[in-house]
């Protein structure tokens, strides 16, 4: 049968351009990732004032004002650089799980026709038990 | 690439072309559908049976197990397989962002399968019969009877090459070189009235459609991926309330969803870029005629920034078109729209990352001009800072009549003219909303009709914005074909809707006007007495013309009519109005000898200085279609001569204001005496006027009436002999019939004899002004003999009034 002839194609796409496929949604991944949380904008902006909220100094020096709007602003400076670290860890936590995931994936993949001919292996011989 | 070479890459996706040949897509699609289902329910039936006794299926829990293990090997495996095709399917797509490891082949896969088909098939039967080729005829028109005709009998064996334009081989570009290597596909083309131009534009549309729905199946592609926003880009900057309440983020509208990728309007996309990547009065004035894709351009700047193909100085910007319209509205005052826009600005200035986009700066102005409010003067420190950047569009028009003397508006922005897209890049930016069209109606365009729908609005609506006009005959199209009974939109169909809403006969000579043209002679000399000459040459000029053998980008036809007064020029230019466009009413006349004068140019395209628009801009835009009758053309003055030089070549021009006015749904028909007196003397000669005409026109040269330019772009010049006798006396027939027509309404008739012709035609005749006396003649003498004898009661209702002669000379 002619879908047969599909097979030796299949061996080789599975051990050569699917790897780089598999490279290529990988990098992807990665990519989205780091994309996503924005993790390259958030480390180069980290100490920036979260929204950019910020109290102005008031024309004409007054103690009082100046420290007041010095304390909020410094407190916009920390708030941002709280939040922007849970999304820096977080991201980066996401790239280890991808990391990870792919690693394991790859392993998979490397095994997948065993590991399909050991599933139908299994399944027939659950069958010896009826 | 030579054929065999090209044979040589369809190797690279044969897996895939083989999978699809066995078990094709859907089948597959299906197939992985029904064995996931299988695994949800064995893997139910597992849980319930292994809940112990109390299901009852404890004892076939061991069937259910193995049933599951092998279904889901085969599941597993068939999701893996369909991985196996998607990586030869989709490696033939275009990315914006690119993506690493990513080989291309050199033919795409659609060239693929018709190759696999051709190297069963033949070359030629190969394209016919692939699912790709026979798509693209489909769109040509053809039908599934003539598509299997193409088929029939054995293949001519000849090889060719093939060129690539853009480094990937398409499907269009081996059509392209079937066409030039088979005489059969060219005849059989031709014999469909189908063009080489209507073939690569089917092909590229066909292609384009599956390309794009390639890359909306490929969701894990960064193109796709980056669409979803990310976390925290907007923490480094401000928030813009009161922005997002008076305007949209362009990547929220539907013109940014309905993108697609094409190099329109890419030189001004650019120029925009390093504009607005200048560290300080980055702004940028797009200016070009409404429709003319000025969003686009700021959409596709959207999309560049969000894929992150700009330069660093754009990274994170956010570019939002405000909404002027509904900041004044809700303001209502000068102090409340003060506050809010200053606010508004002040907020985007803070956010550090806005775009504000402003649709229609001269209109915004203007609105808060009504308020009593100076928009350019709050704007401006705005526009002089690097904090905030805007983008503001103007069309032409506009621009020149009130930024260009703007000149703090001037200094703060730079000005990118956006160029007229041709047609075919109006074609292209149609192509993926006829097929939503075909979807919810069901009907079938076919690509003529497309292209169709593209000309006829440039043509037919110049008035409008060429994309809209075209966008609401297509959807105008769908119920009309339905009413028809009909689901392929043929050009033919398309054109049929344009005329039924514009009056005009447009696109091929159709069998109604066909006779006409065929029969315009006989027409003609229903209403022209004589002048044989002048008939058979406009005949035969508008024949040209509508036949498709001229020019299409010129009038419907221009022709100088030369030759004394009261000969039948005026009465010609009637009668081709009524045959061409139904009706006299039809007629758009201007007397030439008013235009003599310095100003007389600024009268007819307007005054830039003014603001006023021109007389004949004004004319052509409320009455695109018609003809166009130039009185005495010859007293107009040199610079009106030079601008119908370039009406007559390019069938329009710009106005004052830099805006286009179409002249060419309209005939144009200039009349000039000049001559008349060669005229005199060459027929006073016995000389024939057909014989004499590059002498009288030569002679207009030399006078310094017309340049020679002038007298070339005109489809025919004709000469208007003057009326001899026998001509006067048919003419003073007509007349009187035309008297005896109103006469009858009243239940009275005029005899009408020859003493009564031959003495209108003595009274009423002047050898300088032709014909033109005889209407007097008829009010003064005629008409005045039988009022007269309706008084005397000598003429009653049912009665025959006879004028004698002495009864005329009295």
């Amino acid at each position: 049968m002619g879908l047969f002839a599909i097979v030796p194609y299949y061996v080789r796409w599975h051990y050569t351009v699917a790897l780089f496929d598999f490279y290529r949604l990988f990098a992807n991944a990665w990519w989205f990732i780091q994309h996503f949380f924005s993790l390259r904008l958030l480390a180069k902006t980290f100490f920036v004032p979260f929204m950019r909220l910020h109290e102005s100094y008031q024309k004409g020096f007054n103690l009082e004002n100046f420290f007041g709007a010095l304390m909020v602003n410094i407190l916009m400076r920390l708030v941002g650089s709280a939040i922007r670290s849970i999304f820096i860890v977080i991201g980066i936590l996401s790239l280890v799980t991808a990391i990870l995931l792919g690693a394991a994936l790859f392993a998979v993949w490397l095994v997948f026709p065993l590991l399909i001919a050991a599933l139908f292996v299994m399944g027939l011989s659950k069958f010896a038990f009826l | 690439m030579t054929i065999e070479e090209l044979i040589h890459e369809e190797r690279f996706y044969r897996p895939a072309i083989l999978l699809d040949r066995y078990l094709r897509r859907a089948s597959r699609h299906f197939v992985r559908a029904i064995l996931s289902g299988a695994v949800a329910i064995l893997f139910i039936l597992i849980v319930v049976a292994d809940l112990g006794p109390a299901s009852g299926l404890g004892p076939v829990l061991p069937l259910f197990q193995g049933l599951f293990l092998i279904v889901l090997a085969v599941t597993v495996f068939s999701y893996v397989l369909e991985a196996f095709y998607n990586s030869y399917y989709f490696s033939d797509i275009s990315t914006t962002v690119p993506e690493v490891a990513w080989t291309r082949p050199k033919i795409s896969f659609s060239l693929a399968l018709v190759l696999s088909d051709a190297k069963r098939f033949g070359l030629l039967h190969g394209f016919v019969l692939s699912p790709v080729g026979y798509e693209i005829l489909e769109r040509l028109g053809l039908s599934s009877e003539a598509i299997a005709k193409l088929v029939e009998g054995e293949e001519e064996d000849v090889s060719f090459e093939v060129g690539a334009r853009e480094g990937m081989v398409t499907v269009g570009e081996y059509a392209d070189a079937l066409l030039n290597a088979r005489k059969s596909f060219q005849n059989f083309l031709a014999a469909q009235e189908v063009s080489r131009e209507h073939l690569l534009g089917a092909s590229e549309w066909v292609e384009h459609a599956l390309a794009s729905e390639k890359r909306r199946l490929r969701w894990w592609g960064r193109d796709n991926l980056l669409k979803i926003p990310s976390i925290g880009v907007n923490w480094a900057y401000g928030q813009i309330y009161l922005l997002e309440k008076y305007g949209t983020e362009i990547t929220s509208t539907g013109l940014y969803r309905a993108l697609r990728e094409n190099n329109l309007h890419a030189a001004e996309l650019q120029e925009l870029e390093l504009i607005l990547s200048k560290s300080n009065e980055a702004n940028a004035l797009l200016v070009g005629r409404e429709g003319v894709g000025k969003m686009e351009i700021v959409a596709k700047l959207a999309d560049n920034i969000m894929k992150e193909t700009v330069s660093g100085e754009l990274s994170g910007k956010r570019v939002i078109a405000l909404d002027p319209t509904a900041l004044v509205a809700a303001t209502g005052s000068k102090e409340k729209f003060e506050r809010e826009f200053i606010k508004l600005f002040n907020q985007a200035s803070e956010a550090g990352n806005v775009i504000a986009v402003i649709e229609n700066l001269p209109a915004f102005i203007k609105s808060a001009e009504a308020l009593g409010s100076d928009a350019s003067a709050l704007l401006d420190p705005y526009l002089d800072s690097a904090a905030l950047q805007v983008i503001a569009f103007a069309d032409p028009r506009a621009f020149h009549s009130f930024i260009e003397k703007n000149g703090v508006l001037m200094n703060r922005f730079e000005k990118v003219q956006v160029k007229e897209g041709d047609t075919s890049a109006l074609v292209r930016s149609l192509e993926d909303g006829v097929l939503a069209i075909e979807r919810i109606s069901g009907s079938f365009f076919t690509y003529q009709a497309l292209v169709a729908v593209a000309e006829s609005a440039e043509r037919y609506f110049s008035q409008s914005v060429p994309t809209d006009a075209a966008r609401d005959l297509l959807y105008e199209i769908a119920p009309y074909m339905e009413r028809q009974g009909k689901r392929v939109v043929e050009r033919s169909d398309v054109l049929e809707l344009v005329e039924a809403k514009t009056g005009v006969p447009v696109g091929g000579v159709k069998e109604k006007e066909k006779s006409k043209l065929l029969d315009l002679e006989r027409l003609l000399h229903e209403r022209i007495v004589g002048q044989d000459e002048a008939v058979r040459a406009i005949a035969n000029a508008m024949r040209r013309a509508r036949s498709g053998m001229t020019n299409p980008n010129r009038p419907m036809g221009s022709f100088l009519f030369l030759g004394p007064t009261g000969v039948g020029k005026t009465e010609t230019t009637k009668t081709l109005a009524e045959v061409f466009f139904g009706s006299e009413d039809h007629i758009l006349r201007f007397d030439m000898s008013e235009f003599s004068a310095l100003d007389a140019l600024t009268r007819l395209i307007g005054s830039f200085e003014g603001g006023e628009p021109g007389i004949l801009a004004s004319t052509l835009r409320d009455k695109p279609y018609g003809v166009l009758l130039l009185d005495e053309f010859e007293k107009a003055s040199t610079e009106v001569h030079n601008l119908f030089l370039q009406i007559l070549d390019e069938g329009f021009f710009t106005d004052a204001s830099g805006a286009h006015v179409n002249a060419r749904n309209t005939i144009i028909i200039a009349t000039a005496n000049a001559g008349s007196d060669l005229i005199w003397h060459y027929l006073r000669d016995g000389k024939k006027l057909a014989e004499m005409k590059d002498v009288i026109v030569e002679a207009l040269i030399s006078r310094g009436i017309f340049k020679p330019e002038l007298l070339n772009r005109f489809d025919g010049v004709i000469l208007f002999h003057p009326l001899g006798e026998t001509d006067l006396k048919e003419v003073a027939t007509h007349m009187l019939g035309g008297l005896n027509e109103r006469l009858r309404a009243k239940g009275l008739e005029l005899e009408v004899n020859d003493a009564l012709v031959n003495f209108l035609v003595k009274e009423g005749s002047h050898p300088e002004f032709g014909a033109r006396p005889l209407n007097r003649a008829i009010q003064d003498v005629i008409e005045e003999r039988i009022a007269r004898k309706i008084l005397a009661g000598e003429a009653k209702p049912g009665s025959k009034i006879v004028l004698e002669e002495a009864e005329l000379s009295r």
